[in-house]
């Protein structure tokens, strides 16, 4: 039966033949009720669509596209993701979580967000963070706090290339705490919020890009379990 | 199941599909038009073809998210719906990552130089919209954007951010950066006192 009533959607036979016609027609349809009008059917369908969207949208988000793991570090080289699809995801992603970045010939982007043993890095807590000069022209390594600069009494966010101070073998530690330490101390602020690194590479070198899993990078370690 | 009911479920997940495709084509376009309508606020002028920054970064200031406190940035916004556009900047003559970047609006990076595949010194770069043309003159570099609107972002490592004197001589270089419709007449750039 197609019969529209006042009730703006069809008097048809219900599916179970256990709901009531009399239905929000919402419901009824996805009750599997009564067999709405097709224009209820459209609305509803649309406004599902539409809620069905935006929750893929932003779980979509909120975890990572294709990425190449080095340990706790997460890269997204530019290069080898394609087209179609996943380069609108790619870039979807890229506007939400580093607009204007820069290619991976000219800066790649390693990321954290947990420590080497794999645990999420927390600003209340300390950690060492233990490596070498990376194989590129100049490094950064930076502290966000749900993605922006951690305000501190150092006015300090990151160490560098240059800035770091390093031991008589050439390598570095670097101390992320939100208490004062005495040497290569990144300070975290405040002990609530997410916690990120950055570590960027400025004109990496060709083995950099060709193989970003294999480069050494900085260990992350709980400050407890360094010493 | 009934046939409507899998006709329905059938619907939905094509028109939700759809969207969510939607979605992930417009969402940068919505987020560069969020940030250059930011910018034109802060200006207190209209956006296009304006150039500012160049101050180093600090908790607050940092609108961009996961911004590097280690960068004098210019940020800017290029509209060559009518002509083209000039911009005009300076290499630096030291080891210092430097480098120019345009995107479109859709936020895809179609165009950078860095200061290690130029010379040091004056750099003329021409942006021309999609369809036009420009003939070349003296060292003029042309790039084609395949938007008629977009974003210039311009680089400059500063090695040391506590080196006052670092900072100071970055932070002159970059801020003489300038953008311009092309028939405006602007200064010679091999004149370094020209563009203040």
């Amino acid at each position: 039966m197609n019969i529209l009533t006042d009730t703006g959607y069809d008097e048809g036979v219900s599916v179970l033949g256990i709901v009531d016609s009399t239905v929000n027609p919402l419901w009824a349809v996805i009750a599997l009720g009564d067999t709405p009008s097709i224009g209820w059917q459209i609305v509803g369908s649309v406004l599902t669509a539409l809620l069905l969207a935006v929750f893929s949208f932003r779980a979509l988000m909120r975890r990572q596209p294709p990425h190449i793991e080095n340990g706790c570090w997460h890269c997204r080289l530019d290069l080898p993701f394609g087209g179609g699809l996943l380069h609108l995801y790619n870039r979807a992603f890229v506007a939400a979580h580093g607009m204007f970045a820069l290619r991976s010939p000219e800066t790649v982007y390693f990321s954290a967000a947990v420590d080497s043993s794999g645990k999420p890095l927390q600003c209340g807590s300390s950690y060492c963070i233990r490596g070498r000069d990376p194989d590129t022209r100049w490094w950064s390594l930076t502290a966000y706090k749900n993605e922006h600069l951690i305000p501190n009494v150092l006015n300090r966010y990151s160490f560098s290339k240059t800035t770091i101070g390093r031991g008589a073998d050439g390598s570095w530690q670097i101390y992320l705490s939100p208490r004062h330490q005495s040497e290569n101390w990144l300070p975290t602020g405040e002990p609530n919020g997410k916690l990120t690194l950055l570590l960027r590479l400025y004109n990496p070198s060709p083995a950099v890009l060709s193989d970003p899993v294999t480069v050494e990078l900085p260990q992350i370690l709980p400050l407890e379990k360094a010493s | 199941m009934s046939f409507e009911l899998l006709r329905w479920v059938a619907l939905t997940l094509v028109l939700a599909g759809t969207f969510l495709l939607v979605a992930l084509w417009r969402f940068p376009s919505a987020v560069t038009k969020i940030y250059v309508r930011r910018f034109g606020k802060r200006l207190g002028t209209p956006p296009w073809n304006q150039l500012q920054g160049g101050a180093l970064l600090h908790p607050g200031t940092d609108h961009v998210v996961r911004s590097s406190p280690d960068i004098l940035n210019m940020f800017g916004v290029y509209d060559v719906s009518a002509e083209p556009a000039r911009v005009r900047c300076f290499v630096p003559d030291w080891d210092a990552y430097w480098s120019i970047s345009l995107y479109a609006w859709n936020t895809e990076n179609f165009y950078v130089l860095n200061d290690r595949m130029t010379k040091p010194g004056a750099l003329e770069l021409i942006i021309v919209g999609p369809g036009g043309h420009h003939q070349k003159k003296g060292n003029e570099t042309v790039v084609m954007a395949p938007t008629a609107r977009g974003v210039i972002v311009l680089r400059a490592v500063v090695k040391n951010r506590e080196d006052t004197e670092e900072v100071a001589r970055m932070q002159e270089l970059v801020q003489r950066s300038t953008i311009t419709r092309y028939s405006e007449t602007g200064e010679d750039p091999s004149n370094p006192r020209a563009a203040g």
